[in-house]
């Protein structure tokens, strides 16, 4: 059925009730992304630019010395950690959570309370907790488990594991929700056949509910890697400011502390190019998902 | 037999063990900041543990005033207020106009709103940095409400149009023949009848703007124009580990909008997220 009314569709009108979303869009989206492009082609002085072409001289840099080369590794590393571990998870409490095992409500109620902390509140709590003098370590050390102490941002080596403590500990609250959506649509019939069939809890999640979350968890997973690549900045910043050394420089905190630490703002443009082009082929492929029949918008 | 039933206890019971673990983890994470947020200096440093002695408010009162986090909580309050009621009228005029009319170029421009939510904020601060400094747009509320509204809409509109898809098109169709022009169809039929989606698009708005800090901590660098999660990633650096009490029951004041928010809403708010998740 065509939704679409004939009668009142006019391009005219159209336009003008999207004119100030296009407008707004252009001028924050559209037009800073191609200056984004020119910046990072021109030399800069300090923090002025100049008209001159730089024959990609920025460019040659960050990979020539192998400058960015860390920083992307940690946010893949980042990556790698986050996602499988959220996924996993998520697919184990909502399968739970589905089939309302003791205590459903209050688990579901608490754990999506995780998700409207603001993200700043939860990790200043967590580098509290985790401090080497924090509750964590002392709990272990009244246990006499003092070889299990860690200082958790105070080593160069855990610093990014505390991070993906954070970033999952945040997340699982939101994933679940949209999991739990999702398998809210599934048909109770299945699971009871085969629990019929002498299939125990472990086999209903596995069997029935992965696969049924299947195209969740592919969209999920492109989504949360554009999320961590892009959005670490306040958990960065306010945790472990990128630090012990640069243990926890992740790529986009990288760009900040060139463009605005170090004043290298050239190299921080480069960075910044790097960090565009990846996520567009990360949303390419996202948009190519998320589409289930070609030719027709997303909205 | 009795092996199944055997395993089958042992699973739950593992079940429940990680599901309690999860939960103490977010427990006593929120007990710790509520619990210290309200002790003085020295109960603190004697033990972290126990609930405080008293129903102290001394530490708000503190941070509040002498801290700076009242200024930048109004700040923070005009800020996400505005720039929310922005929103909402720019994502209902593109949400009417994608649920209802079909104009040229319609499924492109529905890819490129949408990719915007995807786009690197951390690419764009740069260009933006300069063109905001050059606008003396810079620890100012409009440009940082510009900025909000930009980096929500694409999100808005998506959010918007599957509400207002959701108004009978029997009805649309009925005030059209009626003579019912566009604006008219917008004001006496989809407003009153998405009044519910309007609350939720605008709760998730808030919550989003009010936690952000990477664009208030690039744009707005005066004192006086700070919103409350910049300063509190400020005052965490000057007071640090010295002064934890404070610090805590900053978080209390930064955290406590939204949760009182998501509490009042809390029905509004799940089916929101839910009907912008999926499709």
């Amino acid at each position: 059925m065509n939704r679409y009314n004939r009668n009142i569709s006019e391009g005219v009108t159209a336009y003008a009730f999207l004119s100030p979303a296009i407008l707004i869009l252009i001028f924050i989206f559209g037009y800073q992304i191609v200056r984004l492009f020119w910046f990072s082609l021109v030399h800069w002085q300090g923090y002025r630019y100049t008209t001159q072409f730089n024959n990609f001289k920025y460019f040659v840099t960050i990979f020539s010395r192998g400058y960015v080369v860390k920083p992307l590794l940690r946010s893949f590393l980042i990556i790698g950690i986050v996602i499988p571990s959220v996924i996993f998870l998520t697919v184990f409490i909502s399968h739970h959570l589905y089939r309302k095992i003791v205590g459903y409500r209050f688990y579901r109620w608490l754990f999506f309370l995780t998700s409207i902390i603001p993200v700043v509140v939860a990790s200043i709590i967590w580098t509290y907790l985790l401090n080497l003098f924090g509750p964590v370590n002392n709990f272990l050390r009244a246990l006499h488990l003092d070889f299990l102490v860690v200082d958790w941002f105070g080593n160069s080596k855990s610093a990014i594991f505390a991070l993906c403590w954070i970033i999952i500990w945040r997340e699982i609250g939101f994933s679940t929700i949209i999991f739990l959506a999702e398998l809210g649509n599934a048909s109770p019939s299945v699971y009871e056949a085969a629990l019929m069939d002498g299939a125990n809890e472990f086999q209903l999640m596995r069997f029935i509910s992965f696969p049924y979350l299947n195209r969740i968890i592919k969209l999920y997973t492109v989504t949360m890697t554009i999320f961590v690549l892009n959005n670490l900045f306040g958990v960065v910043l306010v945790s472990t400011n990128g630090g012990p050394g640069y243990a926890t420089t992740v790529l986009e905190y990288y760009i900040y502390f060139l463009t605005f630490r170090a004043g290298k703002i050239g190299l921080g443009l480069s960075v910044a190019v790097l960090l565009f082009i990846i996520t567009m082929v990360l949303v390419v492929i996202y948009v190519r998902l998320f589409s289930r029949r070609r030719g027709e918008g997303v909205f | 037999m009795i092996r199944y039933r055997a395993s089958s206890v042992a699973y739950r019971i593992f079940v429940q063990a990680v599901f309690i673990f999860i939960s103490i983890t977010i427990l006593f994470a929120l007990y710790y900041l509520l619990s210290n947020a309200m002790k003085s200096g020295a109960e603190f440093a004697r033990n972290q543990f126990t609930p405080p002695k008293s129903f102290n408010v001394a530490n708000f009162i503190y941070v509040w005033k002498e801290g700076g986090i009242g200024i930048t909580f109004r700040n923070s309050l005009i800020i996400c207020g505005i720039s929310v009621s922005i929103s909402i009228v720019i994502a209902l005029l593109a949400g009417f106009t994608f649920s209802l009319l079909s104009f040229r170029g319609r499924n492109l421009l529905s890819y490129l709103i949408l990719s915007t939510m995807y786009i690197s904020p951390m690419a764009l601060i740069i260009p933006l940095f300069i063109q905001m400094g050059k606008l003396q747009l810079t620890n100012t509320y409009v440009g940082i409400i510009i900025i909000y509204v930009a980096l929500n809409l694409a999100f808005s509109i998506y959010l918007m149009t599957t509400y207002l898809k959701g108004v009978p098109i029997e009805l649309v169709e009925a005030a059209v023949i009626d003579g019912c022009g566009k604006l008219r169809l917008l004001f006496r039929i989809f407003i009153p009848l998405s009044k519910a989606g309007i609350i939720v698009l605008g709760i998730i708005n808030f919550s989003i703007m009010w936690n952000d800090l990477l664009f208030a901590f690039i744009f707005l660098q005066k004192e006086e124009r700070q919103t409350i999660m910049v300063a509190i990633a400020k005052f965490q650096g000057l007071y640090g580990h010295a002064n934890m009490t404070h610090v805590l029951s900053a978080l209390v004041i930064a955290a406590l909008p939204i949760i009182v928010i998501y509490l009042v809403a809390q029905r509004f708010f799940k089916e929101g997220i839910m009907s912008g998740s999926i499709k």
